[in-house]
């Protein structure tokens, strides 16, 4: 059996979030998605994900915000949160990755560089798919003859 | 000429935007369709911003356009709302009326380009 990560999409370009839930969902994630920054939080209280991908501008509050309060909750504070932006303002990368994000990432952002870095957020190997045993691996049998 | 009146330049890099979906066209016609349903009432709201004379609001619904026109590869639709969302951020909006004519030239353009892909 194989565990399957779940991972919260919060951004409010659907278009951008339907590309990516396929694509994450294709490498074996489980995805939710949240298009406002009230409702990301909102689900990731309600259902911790393992990790959380996270635009900076959304309507509803910043992502900045969400992080600070994924942040600043007990409940939420170990979920790695990825944040995806087309902000390149190495100021506003600085103050995201101080609040604890895992990762900064610039859109428009290539599935293989963003299941990478849920990767290494998730602290999984880098390939090839994204669920772990949960049990250890069967040990090869014995030598067949012929 | 303005460069989204140039008809020798193509709205949008199939090859490039199927590439990133690693040719996966049924999900190319998804996106496409959910774009066309959602980028009227966007462009709605970045003329409301400049009627408005908000730069805020400018900046912030010209950067939706941007990333959601943006996943398509067409450059011309995503250069002209980065530049409204430039506007918006400076809050300088002279030039805002025009640079959304030059949006929506360069979306009418991009329209029948994406309704091909939904078939």
């Amino acid at each position: 059996m194989k565990r399957k990560y779940t991972v919260l999409l919060a951004d409010d370009d659907k278009v951008q979030t339907m590309m990516l839930s396929s694509q994450l969902r294709a490498r074996g994630y489980s995805v939710a998605a949240a298009f406002d920054a009230t409702y990301a939080f909102m689900v990731a209280m309600k259902s911790p994900p393992d990790a959380v991908v996270l635009d900076i501008m959304m309507p509803g509050g910043t992502g900045r915000a969400v992080l600070e309060r994924l942040k600043g909750s007990s409940k939420t504070i170990q979920i790695p949160v990825v944040v995806l932006s087309s902000i390149a303002d190495p100021k506003v990368v600085g103050e995201v990755m101080a609040l604890g994000a895992a990762e900064y990432l610039h859109k428009p952002v290539d599935v293989e560089a963003l299941d990478a870095a849920l990767r290494r957020a998730l602290g999984l190997p880098a390939e090839p798919a994204a669920t772990e045993p949960s049990t250890p691996p069967t040990p090869p049998g014995p030598p067949r003859a012929g | 000429m303005r460069p989204t009146e140039n008809p020798a330049s193509p709205p949008l890099d199939l090859h490039a935007f199927l590439r990133t979906l690693r040719g996966d066209a049924a999900l190319a016609a998804a996106m496409a369709a959910l774009f066309l349903s959602e980028y009227p009432r966007q462009l709605d709201a970045v003329r409301q911003a400049v009627a408005a004379g908000d730069a805020q609001a400018l900046e912030q619904t010209a950067h939706l356009l941007r990333g959601s026109v943006g996943n398509f590869v067409a450059t011309e639709a995503t250069a002209a709302a980065a530049r409204l969302e430039a506007f918006g951020r400076s809050g300088d909006l002279s030039q805002a009326a025009a640079g959304v004519r030059t949006l929506e030239t360069a979306l009418e353009r991009l329209t029948p380009a994406l309704r091909e892909i939904t078939v």
